[in-house]
């Protein structure tokens, strides 16, 4: 099963879309939104993302498929279900 | 310096956000523009909340919070801290807050500055401790962010029927986010 976090396509969230990519995550294309999907769980680090708080506590605000693992102010781990 | 560009957003906690959309929305006619949501970010008791705008005209919106756990017996004002509640001011442009910030720190204001998803803003207090923001866009919203916003307090009103979390709001937008681009 794939996790899947879907980041709208808004110039603030793009750096959500580079740091899960750059780890390998596969990306599809639904119109408004980027769907990042992986096999297993899709992990993202802050540094690696690089974001200001605000939009970090918000990464997951175009939805997501998934359990949330792990949203600290570390890293977003959404285990696949 | 005269302040002369309006208000932005007046923010209130609500209890229920899908009565609040329809009032809003169909009877006052006003758009919802924007929706953050975030879970750790907010009060230590409430840390996972939405934070939602209606555009009343101009630039002025009407905005208001939902703090998953929050239940409406507990006061807003006794149980989540005074900037829920707050009134922010209208900069129309980034140059215009650097200015205001310059101008405040030199009348002896301590101002605090934080950038947001769409806005940055200062926060400062009047000489009665009531919380003041002054905010700047830092992109104007389209309709991708109102269609946004529309899914995300959509989740909401379904989580919260639930009495599920921020997680589950979370996947349940997951699922609209899907469907809507069958």
């Amino acid at each position: 099963m794939k996790a899947v976090l879907y980041v709208l396509k808004a110039p603030e969230f793009a750096p959500i879309v580079d740091a899960a990519t750059a780890d390998g995550a596969d990306q599809r294309d639904l119109g408004d939104y980027l769907a990042i999907e992986r096999e297993g769980e899709i992990r993202i680090r802050r540094v690696d993302a690089g974001l200001i708080e605000a939009v970090w506590f918000g990464a997951a605000t175009g939805g997501m498929r998934g359990s949330l693992t792990q949203f600290d102010a570390d890293a977003l781990v959404i285990t696949a279900e | 310096m005269r302040f002369d560009t309006g208000i932005d957003h007046v923010a209130f906690v609500t209890f229920d956000p899908g009565a609040t959309v329809r009032f809003y929305t169909e009877v006052l006619g006003a758009e919802l523009t924007h929706c953050i949501t975030a879970k750790g970010w907010g009060p230590t008791d409430y840390p996972d909340f939405v934070h939602f705008f209606f555009n009343i005209g101009g630039a002025t919106n009407l905005a208001f919070f939902y703090y998953f756990g929050l239940e409406p017996e507990e006061l807003p004002e006794t149980k989540v801290p005074r900037i829920a509640r707050h009134v922010a001011l209208h900069c129309p442009t980034m140059s215009d807050l650097d200015k205001w910030t310059d101008h405040l720190r030199a009348q002896g204001l301590r101002v605090a500055r934080t950038e947001h998803e769409t806005i940055t803003s200062i926060y400062f207090k009047d000489p009665n401790g009531y919380q003041l923001e002054m905010t700047a866009p830092n992109r104007p919203l389209d309709d991708k962010d109102v269609r946004d916003a529309e899914r995300s307090i959509e989740a909401l009103i379904r989580a919260q029927a639930e009495g599920g979390s921020i997680e589950r709001m979370w996947q349940l937008k997951g699922e609209l986010v899907e469907a809507a681009a069958r």
